[in-house]
């Protein structure tokens, strides 16, 4: 998996650098992390308007940088500002989100074939986009970034228990969504 | 059986217990909907796992653009700008304190007032300087 392959005393350099002015490392810490950013966000809106928040998740580690005492990976620290802000979003498209919810009842209608013609990458982005957001979070660090369900609790912030029953939980309902998107399984 | 798919959820992202462990291996050898229920969550996960993320490229340059065109102000800057306007404030409030407290003596906020002469008037001055040569005319007859 794409997380924290550079060794940690390299990230402390880098944010030490940046806390002394130096643009370039941080220019150096966009692009170490911009992967794993890329990863938790899309995994959580989809295309539309990840890069933004991508975007406002390295501004607002700058903006903060002096909060960051290293207790967590620079990466984790990282993903918990892109989750944060992934949710933020969700809540302000919420009302744009039950509408295409709407939209998802006819794939128990006539469209389900054009749907059973997405490709898979598609239609994890549509499945994520109509599960809850609590469930979206742990399933995107769980187990498309390969967090343990410990480290999924720390960026989360929450119990380990309740990162075991939102996986279970988030898991049955993405594979509804998946069935009613015309996802067959043993095909995909 | 929701209990058995309930370890069936568990068993992927947690140790089972010995007792747990049993279970499931029962239930998986005999029940041909809960194998095949356990190949779509297998089918899945893998599905989600191999997802490849990134952004379009440019990505860095349109954040240190952004930081550019924003002027983002690290909170180092920000905690040095913020101490300056917590001094000045203080120093605001104790110069409007001074004022009100020499109002409340002298009734008036004249310059005399503010520099604390008020009291004295040249006349007065004067009157000093007449009673200081009185003193020399007694002390040298």
């Amino acid at each position: 998996m794409s997380r924290e392959s550079m060794p940690y005393s390299e990230d402390k350099a880098l944010v030490e650098a940046v806390r002394s002015g130096d643009n370039t490392a941080f220019r150096q810490i966009v692009l170490k992390y911009e992967k794993l950013i890329a990863g938790v966000v899309k995994g959580m809106i989809g295309e539309d308007g990840a890069d933004d928040v991508g975007q406002e998740t390295f501004i607002r580690f700058y903006r903060s940088i002096d909060q960051y005492k290293g207790e967590s990976g620079l990466g984790t620290y990282l993903v918990r500002i892109a989750v944060n802000l992934t949710l933020n979003e969700i809540k302000k498209r919420k009302n744009r989100q039950w509408s295409s919810l709407d939209d998802s009842t006819k794939v128990n209608g006539e469209t389900t074939d054009e749907y059973s013609r997405m490709e898979s990458a598609e239609m994890i982005e549509k499945a994520m986009t109509k599960l809850e957001p609590e469930f979206r979070s742990v399933v995107v660090l769980r187990i498309m970034q390969g967090y343990s369900t410990k480290e999924t609790a720390e960026i989360l912030q929450i119990p380990l228990g309740t990162v075991l029953s939102r996986l279970a939980r988030g898991q049955e309902k993405l594979r509804e969504i998946l069935k009613q998107l015309g996802y067959r399984h043993g095909e995909g | 059986m929701e209990k058995i798919k309930e370890i069936l959820l568990k068993s992927f992202d947690a140790k089972l217990t010995p007792q747990e462990q049993k279970l499931l291996d029962e239930a998986l050898q005999n029940s041909a909907e809960l194998r095949q229920e356990k190949r779509e969550l297998e089918q899945m996960r893998n599905l989600l796992t191999g997802q490849e993320a990134s952004f379009e490229s440019g990505f860095a340059d349109r954040v240190m653009d952004r930081l550019q065109t924003e002027k983002v102000t690290s909170s180092k800057t920000i905690e040095m700008y913020s101490i300056f306007k917590r001094v000045a404030m203080v120093g605001i409030a104790a110069i409007i304190a001074l004022l009100i407290t020499i109002y409340y003596i002298d009734g008036s906020l004249t310059l005399d007032a503010v520099l604390g002469i008020s009291g004295y008037s040249p006349d007065g001055a004067e009157l000093s300087v007449i009673n200081l040569q009185d003193y020399e005319n007694i002390i040298q007859p």
